[in-house]
């Protein structure tokens, strides 16, 4: 189970983004501002391809929505969409003149895309894409235990949060992030390590440890601190009433936003949507387990289901 | 014949009465010794009755300023008196009054519903209850010589600070953060209890739905109460000190008291209404006679209001300057706050709908709730739309909502529940005439009182004035709601006479009088201190619907545990989500420790308002002594040990590490105090983000990163030693951990020193500014946790040495081991953070 993690890590993870340094958008240079970055758009549209053949084959072998059902093909495609809108157009460069856009990018990866990619059983669908013989290979690098061993830590309850929160502490430092927006290959791995640990804390939500049935309150718990730290910190950088970050002194103007204002805004969607998507994480988890336990009893005796 | 009908008609045989010993173990003490009594029997109708003391005492203060202000010119009070009233009115029944009794009731019906004895630390139930009785009766005297606090319940500085020099909010401040830690000791019991000490085959998804209430309420109570109590420290050495951390001349920021105590205070409207959203979700199948709809929605419901009210907080903030922006945002999320609410109102309603409603008194409360508590909500959706917020922030309107969300949301249920479990309590029936008079004149009375204040706030009448004139439009409306005041009194009155009157001249109960479903009525009348005569086995949500005979096997003894040849008290331990037996817990008997232990710290609290703090200190000592004699004698076994529970199943008596409650208790207690700490650490970066520079313009003097560096180095070398304790403890080696914790001493001493001298070297002067005396905490409050792992260890290796045999398997190095290991780390984080963060130096 753990190994299937490898893959979308390996390929998505160390995608370089281009700095936000350059040319300040406003609302006239939006429609092309567009990030078109090789580091960025081969390993997308590999993904894409691969996915989209592996679930031609598994559909062409058993019948449409077989394996793989429609709705999670869906989810695939929308975060894959979610990745597109945050990585390509037009977040990522508005990100370099509006702090809300850059939190905004940061958000998707860390809370939107990979609920949603993990949603569409990537590892099933991608090693299935693989031409034939390197399939062995590829299954061979998952089952390599030393990483397994450390994706296996990484995405039980306590270090998925504890790596969750120092990523997003960590990356808000304004020392930190000011030299991410100004350095490329710093904020390539600004970007990487949101979405290892938006990985990382979803995996652990949608794939609770079958062996301890604690797992899923365990991990709705985690969703709780998160829900209150991040909610902190989102308080903390949208009430201040000084100006945090360096770098976007003045770059507001053209959308008519103040300093103030759209760093209180980048604020806010931190606390609240991301809050929102946490709240969903441990509600979903509880109502699940909860009818799982129900179920072990009605039925024959089965494991509490994981979601994913 | 349903079910439900076939219970009714069923009426079990009088029980046979209990084999001697059973019932010679849980028997009370006599006399005096009486007090000593930890179980939850004793220690949970005391603690109700001196709920309701508080209610009443709190009442009076309410009728003091209804009085006062049924005509302009009032004369009752004076301004100074007035501005007393009202805040000690509020403190008393938030703190003293509504958190209290609802701990209270769970501490008193939960074992009963879950099928066991008592709660697995009876006690810290007992310690709890005693403080809380101490601590609220130090608190509330201050009425008495007119120097109680006096700056609202939410005590905002500088009201409280600058403008208030006297003692009086010292007595909020040391009573009401006295009476909060015993609030996060029952946290501990119950989260336990219900985790670990449940009937057999009550699997989490049969857990009656008041358990999963007051489950919920309990981790919020652990979310929400240790910033506050963070807060109440940091004011209180603001005020005796004069560290500024809340002055805004020297860099601190007023409106940070208010985050703190407000991302308390929204979950506190949760933590009060949810367990009382419990009991109705309980009483209301009963007077339908049909089970609960949407269990499993209720229980999400419950849940996701636990959550959201976490990230709302800064909806009581609307009118202090937030950016614009954020309002829309909190407006919108303060609004989803009525969908779980929602979610209830429309199982509850749905309940009634499946069945046929019985309208005696109990139910009349549920209703009386349901219909005051939805006013409350719809009138909360107002105010939680911005512009309207502006208008009727601070006016009487604001008055109105929290009284219906209050007094609806959790008065009303309270009674009800107070009703309908008499029969349990003391084996008689209420008297339905009073009762009927009581809830008519209460509901009537409170709606006269409160419905008026809603025009009163949009005619602009402000709160907390002790006067206005009289040709505002006011004396109307004013009058209006004194009189329905003096009708609600009536009517509470009425209400207790039907209590106390029922309680010792009712007519006997017969088992089960209300024909409920839930495992409590399965006992005899009144409940016995042993609770059960046998766990039970069960299978459903309502037990004694799903088997009417369900009582006279409980009677029997047919079940789990009949009596207890050891002599010794005793429950079940079953597993955290199926339910099935595994341990022995053998219970304390009764003890003086609880109560002398509650008496230290009372002193210690209280002598420290009036700024004795050599007195204090040494109270502080004995009490801890109190403690640590308590923890010498907590029994500790041989794991080996295995006792016969009946049907053929043996369990042991004692276990170690996560499967015991011992470190579940650890475990809950590590992550409370981790919120204290997270709350520190906001304040500090709270300063920082209000601060224009950093480290604030005019402090030269800096941190030494080196000296820093080897404090951290030092401090997480004591860490290693600490890792192993739990192993070696596993392994029976007494020497090898002898050793572990010298060294692990040894270590942390050096470290704690070296964090000393950092800040000594700095000359971070902890009065100059909000930055440096946060510095100063960010340290302290570490190095305070060290100092506790250090007595703990301490007398770990006490034990090992004088009591060899009896140390082995202890739960002490274990906890010890975990205690010292987060004090590590936050001394750690603290570090990194005044060092390194925000800005990497």
């Amino acid at each position: 189970m753990l190994r299937r993690l490898a893959v979308p890590a390996a390929m998505l993870a160390p995608t370089p983004a281009v700095a936000h340094s350059g040319a300040w958008i406003g609302p006239n240079e939006l429609p092309f501002a567009w990030t078109l970055d090789p580091w960025v758009l081969v390993p997308l549209g590999l993904v894409w391809w691969l996915y989209g053949r592996g679930l031609a084959r598994l559909w062409g072998r058993a019948g449409t929505g077989r394996g793989i059902p429609v709705w999670r093909a869906g989810c695939f495609a929308a975060g894959m969409a979610t990745l597109v809108l945050s990585l390509v157009w037009p977040l990522d460069a508005l990100g370099g003149t509006l702090f809300a856009a850059h939190m905004a990018q940061h958000m998707a990866l860390l809370v939107l895309a990979p609920p949603l990619l993990l949603l569409g059983r990537p590892l099933a669908a991608l090693t299935a894409g693989l031409p034939r013989r390197w399939r062995g290979p590829a299954a061979g690098l998952l089952r390599w235990k030393p990483l397994r061993a450390a994706c296996g830590w990484l995405v039980r309850p306590v270090p998925a949060l504890a790596v969750n929160a120092l990523v997003l502490w960590g990356w808000h430092a304004p020392a930190a992030f000011n030299a991410a927006v100004e350095n490329d290959l710093i904020h390539a791995a600004e970007h990487a390590s949101f979405l290892i640990a938006g990985f990382a804390f979803w995996w652990a939500v949608l794939h609770p440890a079958r062996a301890d049935p604690m797992a899923p309150v365990a991990i709705a718990l985690a969703s709780l601190v998160t829900l209150i730290h991040s909610g902190l910190l989102g308080a903390l950088i949208a009430l201040s009433p000084v100006p945090l970050y360096a770098v976007y002194a003045g770059r507001g103007a053209p959308w008519g936003m103040s300093q103030l204002e759209d760093q209180a805004l980048a604020g806010l969607i931190m606390w609240i949507p991301a809050g929102f998507a946490y709240l969903g994480a441990g509600l979903g988890l509880l109502g699940l387990w909860l009818q799982g336990l129900r179920e072990t009893k009605n039925g024959p005796p089965r494991l509490p289901r994981s979601i994913g | 014949m349903t079910s439900v009908e076939e219970a009714r008609a069923y009426e079990p045989p009088p029980p046979p009465p209990s084999p001697p010993k059973l019932a010679s173990v849980w028997a009370q003490p006599k006399g005096w010794r009486q007090l000593t009594e930890v179980n939850n029997t004793f220690i949970g109708v005391l603690y109700v009755g001196t709920g309701l003391m508080f209610l009443v005492l709190g009442g009076i203060l309410a009728l003091m300023i209804r009085w006062h202000l049924a005509q302009p010119g009032g004369t009752l009070l004076t301004a100074e008196q007035y501005n007393q009233v009202f805040t000690l009115h509020g403190t008393t029944m938030m703190f003293l009054f509504a958190v209290p009794i609802m701990e209270a009731s769970s501490v008193w019906l939960m074992p009963l519903q879950l099928g066991a004895r008592d709660l697995p630390f009876p006690r810290v139930s007992a310690y709890g209850f005693w403080c809380y009785l101490f601590g609220g009766l130090m608190a509330y005297s201050s009425i008495f010589f007119w120097v109680a606090p006096d700056s609202g319940w939410f005590l905002y500085p500088p009201l409280s600070t600058e403008y208030s020099p006297g003692i009086n909010n010292d007595f909020w401040l040391l009573g009401i953060g006295f009476i909060e830690i015993s609030a996060i000791a029952q946290v501990v019991e119950v989260v336990v209890g219900i985790m670990k000490t449940r009937a057999v085959g009550m699997s989490l998804d049969r857990l009656p739905i008041y358990s999963w209430y007051v489950l919920v309420t309990a981790l919020m109570i652990g979310f929400a109460f240790p910033p506050l109590i963070l807060g109440d420290i940091l004011m209180e050495i603001e005020r005796a000190v004069d560290w500024p951390f809340f002055d805004a001349a020297r860099g601190g920021d007023p409106i940070l008291w208010q985050h703190l105590f407000w991302f308390f205070g929204h979950p506190e409207v949760y933590i009060i209404f949810l367990p009382a959203a419990g009991l109705v979700s309980t009483i209301l199948p009963t007077f339908v006679q049909r089970p609960l709809v949407g269990y499993t929605w209720v229980v999400l419901a419950a849940v996701a209001t636990g959550f959201l009210s976490f990230g709302l907080w800064v909806h009581h903030m609307f009118t202090t300057g937030l950016p614009h922006l954020s309002l829309s945002f909190f407006s919108a999320a303060s609004m989803a706050v009525a969908i779980p609410s929602g979610i209830q109102v429309f199982c509850w309603i749905a309940t009634i709908w499946t069945g046929r409603p019985i309208l005696k008194v109990p139910f009349l409360y549920v209703l009386g709730f349901l219909f005051i508590f939805v006013a409350g909500g719809l009138t909360g959706v107002m105010v939680a739309a911005v512009p309207f917020d502006w208008q009727a922030h601070d006016s009487y309107f604001v008055v109105a909502h929290l009284h219906y969300v209050l007094i609806g949301g959790m008065v009303f249920p309270l009674f009800a529940a107070l009703v309908y479990y008499l029969p349990l309590a003391s084996g008689r029936m209420p008297n339905e005439t009073l009762g009927r008079w009581g809830f008519w004149l209460t509901f009537i009375g409170f709606n006269v009182t409160f419905f008026p204040m809603h025009i009163l706030g949009l005619k602009g009448m402000p709160r907390r004035v002790y006067d206005y004139p009289a040709e505002m439009g006011w004396n109307e409306l004013n009058l209006i709601a004194s009189l329905g005041a003096a009708m609600l009194a009536v009517g509470i009155v009425v209400f207790f006479t039907d209590l106390c009157w029922s309680w010792f001249r009712g007519p006997k109960a017969k088992r089960n009088p209300w024909n409920a479903g839930t495992l409590e009525w399965a006992t005899a009348l009144p409940s016995p201190d042993t609770g059960f005569r046998s766990i039970p086995e069960i299978t459903g949500h309502y037990p004694i619907w799903d088997d009417p005979t369900l009582p006279e096997k409980i009677d029997r003894g047919r079940f789990y545990m009949p009596d207890s040849p050891h002599g010794d008290r005793e429950t079940l331990r079953t597993g955290t989500v199926d339910a099935r037996p595994e341990q022995i817990l053998v219970l304390p008997k009764p003890t003086w420790l609880p109560l002398l232990a509650a008496v230290a710290t009372t002193v210690c609290f209280g002598v420290a308002i009036f700024k004795l703090y050599w007195t204090s200190l040494a109270a502080g000592l004995v009490g801890l002594a109190f403690i640590l004699i308590w923890m010498w004698r907590s029994e500790v076994r041989s794991p080996d040990e295995a006792r016969d529970i009946g049907l053929g199943v043996r369990v042991p008596t004692y276990s170690v590490g996560p499967r015991s409650h011992a470190w579940w208790a650890m475990v809950l207690l590590v992550v409370m105090d981790s919120t204290a700490y997270g709350g520190l650490v906001f304040a500090y970066l709270f300063i920082w983000t209000v601060s224009e520079s950093w480290p604030p313009a005019g402090i030269e003097a800096t941190l030494d990163g080196g000296l820093a560096l080897v404090t951290a180095a030092l401090i997480l070398a004591s860490s290693l030693p600490a890792a192993f304790l739990g192993n070696a403890d596993r392994h029976r080696r007494r020497h090898l951990i002898a050793l572990l914790l010298a060294a692990m001493l040894a270590l942390g001493i050096a470290g704690g020193w070296m964090s000393l001298a950092l800040l000594w070297d700095s000359g971070l002067d902890p009065k100059r500014h909000a930055y440096t005396a946060l510095v100063w905490m960010m340290v302290l409050f570490p190095l305070v946790h060290l100092g506790i792992g250090a007595v703990m260890a301490a007398f770990t290796l006490v034990k090992a040495w004088v009591d060899p045999p009896r140390y082995r398997w202890s739960h002490a190095a274990r906890n010890t081991g975990l205690w010292w290991q987060w004090s590590v780390a936050q001394m750690l984080f603290s570090l990194a953070v005044i060092v390194f963060y925000p800005d990497l130096a």
